[in-house]
């Protein structure tokens, strides 16, 4: 189990180089704007822009420059996104400032909407499993494909067409729309509803892709021999389907569910930029369009920290549930 | 008292005649220290909402946009002289004595300016027992002088002033201070307009560091990045929780001004040691600023209640459909002309626009009501038929549309006509046929309308042959990186705005068409030399210059006679055509419900906050 | 959905693929059948995937066809000309006008809808072929070469899906396809082009390794079957025997799963042009054009709806079918 571990967290590692490396090619080496305008502004001359290259170590060779990066990305008090090199290039603020400000926003909405989705996705696709070509499983099914299908920027639309415009027109009350108030606490903004629409259109769409995969592999289990065996040895159906069908047919979900949060703790970009949300997909957006590079950087290596991590923690829970999967 | 001064100080006691006579919604803001116009109230919490946060995080030397400019002027920071807030024809553009006791004296040679100080102004806590002192302003400049610290501003209008250039932050030889209330400026050339440019807020004071009198940039020491975020202020408001903020500690483990989150909010609060001001009633007593959200959210805000205005951006055109039949709401919507305007550009170092015939033709065939439809209609400004404004002309020119289309729609006949005549079009049918007319690079920003005025132009200019080769991007990182930068060979910038900085055409010339702002926002290259289009890739060797024109306008003083040259530099412009006017902008605003006196800042381009009131006092 | 994902029900291969043993096999007498044969029989038999098909087919019609529905309906897809008429003086535009021929209503600069709906159909199964195509190509290639060589060779491509798998896929397309979209010349010396060349490559790109773990796991199993063994003991070589003996019988695995990537990359594309980096502006994409209905879509409720419903209904299709190919893979998940 350690050397496992350890093996795990030297690929976490190169993932991470990986990840910073390919990040600074495409951002840095073919940039589509240059960071140096934008601290320039409006009035600038030849010289200036040359100065402002300079004091942000621009100039410097390209593996130069990327080593400042890199150190950057060391999780080590004073060197982890250190405001020396990681900050926005326009107003000076720091990355991490803006990272610390918007984490809470992001881990809100992907904790509730996971939770949404796990509460929607797995009974949906454990009944159908179970009523097998039932008008339950045909409707849940039919839920489970609109959900993969649907675009989520579309699908947040019109959320916000019925439940927020037409909900005021028709009734004169409605679920608010996007945004949340600078006025209020995080905590103040969940209690008022705020994040319900987004929680509620993430869920749907993730929610399908669990139906899915649990009634696929519930059913599969359902026909695996040892259940056979604990029904001829008398078993009420219930306990069979909970006790041993679900164990096997849920450990795929614990990886997918690991993974999903994990993608979403990095930023769900699109939802962020519908809703308006300030976390840290809006951010990532911002950074991207405005070639933010510090920010940039920042956001990519946090996100896949959270994947590669959360790959590592799903194995380790994975290896509980399931005692056949082995370690060399 | 030199004439041009007399003429200031008697259009500025017009003004004030003017606005006492007129009184009603212009606001007394030039009567007394506090005035209350028919039933306006002090108190309350205004709360505006911004789309965008200011670009430099209120660094009063980076900044250099209006929104910027107006917290500046209304609310945080006070200069030696400055305007009133109020509408073009009701004064705006008068200027007027803020802490100095009246407009400066001018020396007979037009070289020496002096400026004498109100006694007993003090500085916003936790500075509240330092005085304002010539010896500040002087600060102010100093660091303006520092190239690294006025990275994103205009220390270039302070380069009259002697020893300004190679100060680098340090001593300026100009200036003089000989007693703590008199400052007295040196100029290396007669300069009609340096007045305007004290108004600007890289001139405020900054204090010395009581902790640190050695300082020689005061409370801005160590802060040459974030200076904003350790503000002073001078003005009717502070940033809440200034008081907190400690200098006696080295710079960087100071904390920052709470009151200020960059990109989310900001909140202004009455700054007590403020008094002895003409130009600020400042009626309410605190401004909540919520900044993000695109400008839908904002207007939903504000039908909501939420919100009393949003200030920097654009009110959609739904919310706008919905105020004009709504019969409540009528004198809720305001517009008012920004004095700038919107153009396309034409790079005249590359092919096909190197011919004046190509470019002539363009200008014709351009639907300008259609540019203007998709930022809302009519609403949102006049069709522009030359470059410079009319008002910085003192209204010359207001006829003079050379390149005229019926309703605007623009002419295929007469752009046809144009581009017949040009080496381009080889069969003369008006239609551009040669190599250079195809995949002609255009520039634009992504934000809308600009994808939408890409279509119209794209649909536009393909009646006359050329084809666009349109690229999108961010508006700071890609647009005027590619277009402010003579090597990237972009032919065609249509996104572009221009507006002025104070009302002298001088703001809108040299910046835009003169050979020292290539590499800035000269984008035709005008004034280019033939050395420097070679260096930097162009086959073509010569593009015209306004260069003398615009130097023989700057060097006249004040007047008629400048006025008039500046015209005539318009018209040159036109018949050059390097850039397409297409529209003289107007600011238009929505004020909540709670708003009384909505004013308008014609000096900064928005609504003027220090006149803005609350129904009832904000009860 | 930042991460956009195909199916996870990623069996390591069983290496059943319909033969002996299956619930619904065949009967029809001792005619042997291939597996893809096979495949394609239980498909038929499925009504919800045929009408996947069917409106597959006619997507792609009408997307062949646009140029022909525009001539028809006499509105160029970037036509502007009707712009005056088709909105009022704010610029607001207007719904759905018959007698004009706006049968989807007109945008925010007087284009028709309908006519860039079904350009916007081009975009999207081009940019899906296409991707599908290049992440078909590389991932059977790695998945065959790491499944057949085994040992260090499939330490370091596994290693490598692993990574792929690993990097925040919106945010880096985002990054490469504005960077090389926004010069004439592109990236790498002019092949990575602006254009729809440009999106599907970076699509591609970012979904090949499904395929390739697909096609690991099946040649993993399939390698130490009998047929492989005899064909060596024949003398065929490497590379003879990953072509001809294992590749057909990997076939239908990697048709069911490619098809179920489809979808994806079309939502993908779509979420590329939603955020402003996809396909240039001049080519009409369903994406682009839910963006540009983001801002006004409460007064102008057509240009967020029929985008959205033929994107919904195209991803829906594919998932039909592809759903329709795994089961008759597999019966046993069938509905």
């Amino acid at each position: 189990m350690g050397r496992y571990l350890i093996r795990r967290a030297l690929f976490l590692v190169l993932v991470l180089v990986i990840v910073s490396l390919l990040t600074f090619t495409i951002f840095f080496k073919l940039p589509a704007g240059d960071p140096a305008r934008r601290v320039a502004g409006r009035v600038i001359t030849p010289e200036t822009l040359v100065a402002i290259r300079h004091n942000l170590g621009l100039d410097k060779p390209l593996w130069v420059q990327y080593g400042r990066f890199a150190k950057g990305l060391v999780p080590w008090p004073g060197l982890f996104l250190n405001k020396q090199v990681y900050f926005n290039y326009a107003n000076n603020v720091p990355v991490s400032e803006e990272i610390y400000r918007r984490l809470p926003v992001t881990i809100t909405l992907a904790i509730g909407a996971s939770i949404a989705w796990l509460l929607i996705g797995l009974p949906i696709g454990i009944v159908s499993a179970i009523r097998r070509r039932s008008l339950f499983d045909r409707a849940g099914m039919l839920f489970a494909l609109f959900g993969v299908s649907a675009p989520i920027f579309w699908l947040a639309y019109v959320m916000l067409y019925i439940f927020w415009f037409k909900f005021q027109q028709w009734f004169g009350w409605s679920l608010p729309g996007s945004g949340l108030p600078t006025g209020e606490s995080l905590m103040q903004s969940v209690l008022r509803g705020r994040f319900l629409l987004p929680w509620f259109a993430l869920a749907l769409s993730f929610a399908a892709f669990y139906t899915r995969m649990v009634r696929g592999n519930l059913i599969e289990t359902m026909s695996e021999d040892y259940i056979r065996t604990a029904r001829a040895k008398g078993l009420a159906e219930r306990r069979v389907v909970f006790r041993h069908g679900l164990r096997a047919a849920l450990t795929p979900v614990v990886t997918m569910f690991g993974l999903d949060l994990a993608t979403l703790l990095g930023g769900a970009l699109i939802t962020e930029t519908v809703f308006n949300l300030p976390g840290i997909g809006q951010y990532t957006y911002n950074s991207v369009t405005s070639s933010n590079f510090p920010g940039i950087m920042g956001v990519t290596v946090l996100a896949s920290f959270f994947i590669v991590v959360a790959n590592l923690v799903v194995d380790i829970v994975y290896a509980f549930l399931d005692p056949r999967v082995r370690y060399t | 008292m030199k004439a041009i001064t007399k003429t200031i100080v008697v259009t500025a006691i017009f003004a004030l005649a003017a606005t006492a006579c007129g009184g009603g919604g212009g606001g007394g803001g030039t009567g007394t220290a506090t005035p209350t116009g028919g039933g306006v109230e002090k108190g309350g919490t205004l709360k505006l909402g911004l789309s965008a946060d200011v670009s430099n995080a209120y660094d009063p030397q980076k900044e250099y946009a209006a929104l910027s400019f107006e917290f500046f002027r209304c609310c945080l920071l006070r200069t030696l002289v400055q305007f009133p807030g109020l509408e073009a024809d009701n004064g705006g553009n008068e200027l007027g004595p803020d802490i100095a006791e009246s407009l400066p004296e001018e020396s007979a040679d037009g070289l020496t300016y002096t400026f004498h100080l109100k006694q007993g102004i003090h500085y916003a806590p936790p500075l509240q027992d330092v005085e304002v002192t010539a010896q500040d302003f002087v600060r102010a400049l100093m660091r303006e002088s520092d190239p690294e610290a006025s990275a994103q501003g205009y220390p270039f209008y302070y380069s009259p002033i002697q020893g300004f250039d190679d100060a680098a932050g340090g001593s300026i030889k100009g200036l003089e201070t000989p007693d703590d209330y008199t400052l007295v400026v040196h100029l290396t050339q007669p300069t009609g307009d340096f007045p305007f440019r004290m108004s600007m807020p890289a001139t405020a004071p900054i204090p010395p560091n009581p902790s640190d009198p050695s300082a020689a940039l005061g409370v801005a020491e160590g802060h040459t990045k974030d200076y904003g975020r350790f503000l002073i202020a001078t003005g009717p408001y502070m940033f809440e929780g200034s008081e907190t903020m400690d200098f006696s500690v080295p710079a960087d483990q100071q904390t920052k001004n709470p009151g200020y989150v960059p990109g989310r909010s900001m909140t202004l609060v009455r700054n007590p040691s403020w008094s002895d001001d003409t130009v600020r009633p400042a009626y309410v007593d605190r401004i909540e600023v919520a900044i993000g959200g695109t400008d839908i959210d904002l207007a939903n805000k504000i039908d909501a209640g939420e919100l009393d205005m949003d200030l920097s951006g654009v009110p959609p055109a739904q919310q706008i459909q919905a105020w004009q039949a709504d019969p409540n709401r009528q004198d809720q919507i305001h517009a008012n002309p920004s004095d700038g305007v919107r153009y396309l550009t034409m790079n005249m170092a590359m092919p096909p626009f190197d011919d004046v015939q190509v470019r002539r033709a363009i200008e014709y065939v351009v639907d300008k009501d259609a540019l203007r439809r998709t930022r809302g209609g009519p609403l949102f400004g006049d069709l522009a038929g030359h470059f410079i404004p009319s008002t910085l002309l003192g209204g010359l020119n207001s006829d003079y549309d050379p390149y005229a289309s019926p309703n605007g729609q623009g002419d295929v006949t007469k752009a046809k006509a144009e581009m017949a005549q040009s080496v381009y079009d080889t069969d003369q049918d008006g239609i551009c046929d040669a190599p250079e007319c195809k995949g002609v690079l255009a520039i634009t920003d992504n934000q809308p309308p600009y994808p939408e005025n890409n279509a119209i132009l794209v649909d536009n200019l393909s009646q006359i042959g050329i084809e666009l080769d349109v690229k999108t991007g961010d508006r700071y990182t890609f647009m005027y990186d590619k277009c402010l930068t003579p090597e990237s060979h972009a032919a065609f910038c249509p996104s572009i705005g221009w507006f002025k900085d104070y009302p002298d055409a001088l703001t809108f010339g040299p910046p835009t068409l003169g050979s020292e702002s290539i590499g800035s926002f000269d984008i035709p290259l005008a004034g280019a030399t033939p050395e420097q289009l070679k260096g930097w890739g162009y086959t073509v060797t010569e593009v015209p210059s306004f260069d003398d024109k615009f130097a023989e306008c700057s060097a006249m003083a004040l007047g008629a006679e400048r006025l008039q040259c500046w015209a005539d530099a318009d018209k040159l412009i036109m018949e050059t055509a390097p850039v397409v006017p297409w529209l003289f902008d107007k600011d238009v605003d929505l004020s909540g419900d709670r708003i009384v006196n909505y004013t308008y800042d014609s000096s900064a381009g928005l609504a003027s906050l220090d006149h803005l009131a609350l129904v009832g006092g904000g009860a | 959905m930042a991460q956009l994902r195909s199916e996870p029900d990623i069996q390591t291969g069983t290496g059943e693929l319909g033969g002996a043993g299956e619930p619904g096999g065949d009967r029809e007498g001792v005619t042997g059948r291939s597996p893809l044969e096979l495949l394609f029989r239980r498909f038929r038999r499925d009504r919800f995937a045929l009408v996947g098909v069917v409106f597959i087919i006619i997507m792609i019609i009408l997307a062949v066809g646009a140029p022909v529905i525009a001539k028809l309906v006499g509105h160029a897809p970037n036509d502007v000309s009707f712009y005056r008429q088709m909105s009022n003086e704010l610029g607001l535009p207007k719904g759905p006008n018959l007698r004009l021929d706006f049968f989807f209503g007109a945008d925010t600069v007087g284009r028709d809808v309908f006519v860039r709906v079904m350009y916007g159909a081009r975009t999207s199964l081009t940019v899906a072929f296409v991707a599908t195509g290049i992440a078909l190509l590389i991932g059977v290639a790695i998945g065959l070469l790491a499944g057949f060589y085994r040992g260090k060779v499939d330490t370091v491509l596994s290693r490598a899906i692993d990574v792929v798998l690993s990097l925040p896929v919106l945010l880096l397309a985002l990054g490469l396809v504005s960077a090389c979209g926004a010069t004439q010349q592109g990236c790498l010396a002019g092949l990575l082009k602006p254009g729809l060349g440009l999106v599907s490559l970076v699509i591609g790109f970012f979904s090949w390794p499904y395929i390739a773990r697909i096609v690991r796991g099946q040649v993993l199993s399939l390698r130490e079957r009998e047929f492989v063994e005899a064909a060596r003991s024949q003398g065929a070589g490497n590379l003879r025997i990953m072509f001809r003996e294992i590749l057909p019988n990997v076939a239908a695995p990697i048709i069911v799963y490619t098809t179920l990537i489809i979808p994806n990359n079309i939502l993908f594309e779509a979420a590329l042009s939603f955020l402003g980096v996809g396909v240039p502006d001049t080519t009409p994409s369903w994406g682009r054009m839910l963006n540009d209905a983001s801002q006004i879509f409460t007064v102008a409720w057509w240009m967020m709806l029929f985008p959205g419903l033929f994107l919904f209904m195209t991803t829906l299709a594919f998932n039909l079918v592809g759903d329709g190919l795994r089961d008759a893979l597999d019966p046993r998940t069938a509905r």
